[in-house]
């Protein structure tokens, strides 16, 4: 299964069609894969979550067993714990210092889920996780991230909440590139953080688009920047284009 | 010592709680959902079926229950709210009773039930029932000094129950579910019928299998029975020393839960997770011959009264707004200054609603307890007549197991009932009055919309959600963690304050949905200046 014949078979069959008949040869090569994920919530309402958990439970189970999604608050164990305000270092409880640890490493694949806060004048103070904003958050998860897929339309371009009737909204909650529909954002450029963004809209996008997306980043199928060129102007991936 | 869980992990959305300590007890706690979608400012100036169709995006986890709250709002304004068919209050049952199970299945599998794998218990429990919670509620990527646990065997079934439950829901609904006026937007053919019939059939198996008995035992025993057989019948059922290998997952909670039920071990979730707060539900399953779960609020002491929508008022003193106290229909307010969000005297955007002045909590227990269910209603009895209080941990995730099975029960009926050759939807052509309400009982409990019209278009839009009520300022949550010990088995073995297990089984008891608990009506300034 190289990377050919996936998008061709996606672009023919759509994503429900790639998955259904290429389940054993995903399944097998998850199975080795090294790939993992980190799955970071902004503003949105794990409604995006919630569809993927409805993908194909073959190719979910295998993903949840094989330990690919290494952070993800709604699915795991740990919490953040601080006492008198100092963070409790412990790893296998300790949602903040395991992320903290996740980050040293880097090369993940990054999921943001849900759009950035920017708001109130931008300080970003209308979401805060651990006391820092989750703009803050994102950025720093970016930084070391090998890849960063947006996930539904709220984090490709602001989404329900940032629907662009109301001008404060759309400033207040910008997606990761995009902010409303063709305002392009360099919030990372700013931050001098230069990694490739894939855009996946859809509220929530569909489960098997989401499925056959992770899929291909976590077996490694699509890189970048060599295959930058699969993305049309919106940072989609031609062939999986959301909703 | 002050202890600050921040995020909550295992919770809808983003969540931190502040708890006061001293000797391993919580004295003073404060709950906050921390982030702020500036949601309203959306269905500001919208037309109402456009706006109420956006609150379904306020949370993934419950979109279905926002779509129908939504729905019995815009039935009042385009005047048809008597006139919906009776297939269609049928099928909205429905999509109801399914939506429990999908949701109370999801917060015990996913949310609350991997707690037991929590580290604390690995040594205090015998080596027999940590195999068992290890072995079947392990969430995915989990570690014990720096061991790998396997993902526990229960939780894929689950995952895929609950994909069945939402595939059901969608053949009575787009996949995208709307707020309809009038009714539904679909007409179920036979083959959907028949899927749906099906699908129920095969979640009831699963159910059965979780509990360690036939459903329809089950049944039999509990909800068609008196309050105090049905007791007797579960203290019969946990005063067997069974092998812990051969329950279901729902038995092993059952008889390893409580302390003051059965002769197992017990991890003694009846002494936490209390509060002297009353109980309100808005009542669910309406039929030709009333609401199925019947409506109205019941007082700590078990003291039942009507329900009196007027009494209910919103309060923001606490939150990140501008301070104000009101009735929903009037509920605007406006957020503080960037400068000014911390937590001080104001720590979350969880505005405090009350009823009669008073907080209290709702969800499946407050449901159950209104409705006199006999299971819930027998083990509430039985907590007071020992002197513990009714609301606790383990009633919380009993009155969730209780409520997948009966809706369950109920289900097989309906579905029996729906007629593809029914009336669906009753035309509701215009808004003919500028007021409406819409309430509910989504699976967390009582949620209300109400919408106003100025010119046709909506000039407020005010949700008051489940978790509003449970996690707000001096709310249930709060109530329920101050007092409690934060270590396992009431600190019995010793007091660690980097992992206060029993106060996250607390918070989590509630499922608590921030999504839907943050939202405030803004006057948009085109709003301002139309006005
Ligand atoms: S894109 Fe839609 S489904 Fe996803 S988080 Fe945003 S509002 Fe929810």
């Amino acid at each position: 299964m190289d990377k050919q014949e996936c998008l061709d078979a996606i672009s023919i069959l759509g994503a429900g069609g790639f998955l259904e008949r290429y389940k054993p040869e995903i399944r097998k090569e998850l199975r080795s894969a090294e790939s993992k994920v980190v799955w970071i919530h902004g503003a949105g309402c794990s409604g995006c979550t919630m569809s993927f958990l409805s993908a194909d439970q073959e190719l979910l189970s295998t993903i949840l067993e094989r330990e690919c999604i290494i952070y993800h608050k709604t699915l795991l164990e740990q919490s953040g714990f601080f006492v008198d305000g100092v963070l409790m270092r412990d790893p296998e409880l300790d949602i903040e210092y395991y992320l903290e640890d996740i980050e040293k490493t880097g090369g993940y694949i990054l999921v943001v889920e849900g759009a950035l806060v920017e708001g109130p004048a931008n300080s970003g103070r209308y979401c805060l996780i651990a006391g820092k904003s989750v703009r803050e958050r994102i950025i720093k998860a970016a930084a070391r991230a090998k890849v960063i897929l947006a996930l539904g339309t709220c984090a490709s371009c602001g989404g329900v909440p940032g629907d662009r009737r109301s001008e404060n909204v759309v400033r207040d909650f910008p997606g990761v590139i995009f902010r409303g529909a063709v305002e392009r954002r360099i919030i990372l450029d700013e931050h001098g953080i230069r990694k490739p963004v894939i855009n996946l809209p859809g509220c929530p996008p569909k489960p098997e688009q989401i499925m056959a997306l992770l899929a291909l980043l976590l077996l490694d199928k699509i890189r970048f920047p060599e295959d930058s060129g699969l993305l049309d102007e919106y940072l989609r991936l031609k062939v999986i284009k959301g909703g | 010592m002050e202890i600050t869980l921040d995020p909550i992990s295992r919770v809808e959305g983003h969540m931190r709680v502040l708890l006061e300590v001293e000797n391993g007890i919580v004295k003073d706690a404060r709950c906050s959902s921390t982030l702020f979608r500036g949601f309203e400012k959306v269905l500001v100036n919208q037309e109402p079926r456009r706006a109420a169709c956006f609150t379904t995006r306020i949370c993934g986890f419950c979109p279905t229950s926002h779509a129908m709250a939504g729905a019995g709002a815009l039935d009042r304004i385009y005047g048809v709210a008597e006139a919906i068919p009776s297939d269609a209050i049928l099928a909205r049952n429905i999509i109801q009773g399914l939506d429990f199970i999908s949701n109370h299945l999801t917060h015990l599998y996913l949310l609350w039930l991997p707690d037991l794998v929590n580290p604390a218990y690995k040594d205090i429990v015998s080596c027999n029932l940590w195999e068992e919670f290890t072995s079947r509620f392990t969430p995915p990527t989990f570690r014990i000094h720096n061991v790998h646990v396997p993902m526990g065997r229960s939780y894929a079934p689950a995952l895929h129950t609950r994909k069945l439950l939402q595939e059901a829901i969608h053949e009575l609904a787009e996949k995208e579910i709307r707020p309809i006026a009038g009714g539904l937007e679909i007409q179920p053919a036979s083959e959907n019928i028949q899927s749906i019939s099906r699908k129920h059939r095969e979640v009831m198996e699963r159910l059965s299998s979780m509990l360690g008995i036939a459903w329809e035992e089950w049944i039999e025993n509990t909800y068609l029975s008196t309050p105090g057989s049905a007791l007797r019948y579960i203290e019969e059922l946990c005063s067997v020393k069974t092998d812990y290998s051969k329950m279901g997952d729902f038995g092993l909670f059952m008889a390893t839960g409580a302390d003051v039920l059965g002769e197992n071990e017990s991890l003694m979730l009846d002494k936490c997770g209390c509060h002297d707060s009353g109980f309100l539900s808005f009542g669910c399953f309406p039929t030709d011959d009333g609401m199925v779960f019947r409506q109205g609020f019941m007082s700590s002491g078990l003291e039942y009264s009507s329900l009196d929508i007027d009494k209910i008022t919103e309060d923001s003193a606490q939150a990140f707004y501008s301070d104000d106290k009101c009735h929903p229909f009037e509920g605007m307010t406006e957020p503080i200054p960037a400068d000014e969000i911390a937590y001080g005297r104001k720590y979350t955007w969880v505005k405090a609603p009350r009823y009669n002045g008073a907080a209290c909590e709702v969800g499946s227990l407050a449901r159950l307890l209104v409705a006199g269910e006999p299971l819930i209603t027998g083990l509430a009895d039985a907590f007071r007549k020992r002197g513990f209080p009714v609301a606790n941990v383990y009633m919380r995730i009993m009155a969730r197991i209780q409520e997948m099975l009966v809706a369950g029960y109920l289900l097989e009926d309906w579905i029996k009932k729906l007629n593809p050759h029914g009336i669906y939807k009753t035309q509701a052509e215009r808004p003919v009055f500028t007021k409406g309400f819409g309430i509910w009982e989504a699976p967390r409990g009582a949620l209300g919309h109400w919408i106003t019209l100025k010119n046709g278009v909506v000039s407020n839009y005010q949700i008051i959600t489940p978790t509003t009520w449970n996690a707000s300022q001096g709310g249930v949550i709060e109530e329920s963690l101050i007092g409690s010990p934060i270590c396992a088995m009431g600190n019995k073995y010793g007091i660690d304050c980097s992992n206060p297990v029993t106060a996250l089984h607390i918070v989590r008891s509630f499922d608590p949905c921030n999504g839907c608990a943050v939202h405030v009506i803004n006057k948009s300034e085109a709003n301002i200046r139309s006005e």
